[in-house]
């Protein structure tokens, strides 16, 4: 049985340039970064190359890069650490309801520990509305945090607009670029981000391995205590090997930017268009020009999604849902329910996210598993004759 | 989710709902989140067939296709179905509520009796 990866914004395989360029640091460059001795200045070269390639990426100084061991690492540091060091200005943040939860539970966090969180609301495609920003913004906004583009919609934000807002009451802006970076260009500086998150297995880089921008101008406590590395914002001995790889699926993403842009546009257009003719009675959420193309949030009517999502695996195709689940309920999603979608069509919800390595041919065979599972699921479902009556009444 | 039950939602032998039932129930969970219905053939106190449509995740549809099998060639009376011997015959120790599920299959028993004694009042 042919295998169809289709949950890319889950993670990527590892490029094989990536691997080439991780292998001789993985066998040769073993040094600590922190040791004075050639062995650890060899490592401490690569790293250093590394923090340059990335930062040139984005417009930025190397020294505003931070590793740190993922995105949801990146994240904690940059809401935590912000938020303690800049306590004297004020104890209030904005964030959306969509975030990662790595965002949402830092937040969480900050609230049990007297700090004051504001929930944003999005629309039905998962835009925050720019009313709600300047309403919640107070003298004592210290940090706003936005994510670039939703790993559940692929809804983009528009982030210098809120960069803008957020500077003018005085607040520092983050967002969590972990969809984004490598499908956008970024320039922190023009956009007017003053942190920012990024993940290096999203981008067909290792696991274990991401980063934080942060800017020069903005102060951050640590949240993880060790030595000096990462000038003393993040203490453990630096990860050479991923941060090699990191750098290096930066690099490729940024050279091959273009040319996988288009292919992926042609591919998510191909799908959407496939889908719809082939399934009767699906929504496509945030259907929307201003997303990544890749990430597409599809609602079966009358179909449990993860039925759906087992029904396919078991076919070969990897998908995920718009929800974390468990043995016999579905926790819906709090991005899905965040648009709007009622409690049935939330958990018939699921996130199909193409990858640059996806064929057409790959797509036509998912597409064929994809029908077939749905109409299956839909013979015996309890829900579906009735939803779709209702929903031609509606109309 | 072990082997038994993936087996039992991918190749569910009684899924779909009987023509001119004898009964018929639905029933959702605690939080709405999976949606079942029962439907039965009864004849002579026996129930011959029983089938079930769910809107719900494979343990779900594997407790019913289970639990249908389960009901099948029983007389009424000696329908005796509960959580324990779905899940042994599921090979699963979870500590999931299945309650909804087997309650469902007996409410579409009390519809049959109903509709039973409604005939029989309606005789006399």
């Amino acid at each position: 049985m042919n295998r169809i990866y289709l949950d890319n914004a889950s993670t990527t395989t590892l490029s094989a340039e990536v691997l080439n360029a991780m292998m001789p640091v993985l066998t040769d460059t073993f040094g600590n970064t922190s040791s004075i001795h050639s062995f650890g200045r060899d490592a401490a070269s690569l790293v250093d190359a590394s923090r340059d390639t990335i930062a040139n990426t984005i417009n930025a100084k190397s020294n505003e890069i931070y590793f740190t061991s993922s995105g949801s690492e990146a994240n904690s540091m940059a809401i935590i650490g912000i938020a303690m060091a800049n306590r004297t200005h004020g104890n209030h943040i904005i964030t959306s309801k969509i975030e990662h939860p790595s965002v949402l539970n830092a937040c969480k966090y900050l609230e049990q520990n007297g700090y004051d969180v504001t929930y944003l609301d999005v629309d039905k495609n998962g835009f925050i509305r720019f009313a709600d920003l300047i309403r919640y913004l107070k003298p004592t906004t210290i940090l706003v945090s936005i994510m670039s583009a939703n790993n559940e919609l692929g809804t983009i934000q528009n982030l210098k607009a809120i960069a803008q807002t957020a500077h003018e009451k005085g607040a520092i802006f983050h967002t969590d670029a972990v969809q984004l970076y490598g499908n956008m260009t970024f320039d922190v500086q023009d956009i007017g981000i003053d942190a920012m998150t990024i993940s290096s297995h999203k981008i067909y880089g290792p696991k274990g391995v991401g980063c934080l921008y942060l800017s020069n101008k903005v102060k951050i406590d640590p949240i993880i205590f060790g030595g000096n590395q990462e000038r003393g914002k993040r203490g453990g001995t630096t990860n050479t090997a991923g941060v090699v790889g990191f750098a290096k699926a930066c690099e490729i993403a940024y050279r091959d930017l273009r040319t996988n842009r288009h292919k992926l546009q042609e591919l998510s257009n191909y799908f959407t268009t496939k889908l719809s003719e082939m399934v009767e009675n699906i929504i496509i959420n945030a259907n929307v020009r201003q997303k990544v193309s890749h990430i597409i949030s599809v609602t079966f009517l009358g179909v449990d999604g993860e039925s759906l999502l087992t029904k396919l695996d078991l076919n070969g195709v990897a998908v995920s849902t718009g929800s974390a689940c468990t043995s016999n309920s579905l926790a819906v999603s709090h991005v899905i329910s965040a648009i709007g979608l009622n409690n049935d069509d939330a958990k018939s919800t699921i996130r199909f996210s193409l990858g640059k390595n996806n064929s057409f041919e790959e797509l036509d065979e998912a597409l064929n598993i994809i029908k077939k599972s749905v109409e299956e699921l839909r013979v015996y479902s309890s829900t579906y004759g009735a939803k779709t009556r209702k929903r031609k009444g509606d109309k | 989710m072990n082997n038994t039950i993936l087996n039992l939602f991918n190749n569910p032998t009684n899924a779909g709902r009987i023509t001119k039932p004898s009964g018929i129930a639905d029933n959702a969970n605690f939080d709405n989140t999976a949606h079942v219905e029962f439907s039965i053939k009864v004849e002579n106190n026996e129930i011959v067939d029983a089938k079930f449509r769910a809107q719900a995740n494979p343990y779900i549809i594997a407790v019913c296709e289970t639990i249908a099998e389960m009901a099948k060639h029983k007389t009424l009376d000696m329908l005796m179905i509960d959580d324990i011997l779905v899940k042994t015959a599921l090979n699963d120790d979870s500590d999931v509520d299945i309650n909804f599920c087997i309650d469902c299959v007996k409410n579409a028993v009390s519809d049959y009796l109903e509709k039973l004694a409604k005939s029989n009042k309606q005789k006399a």
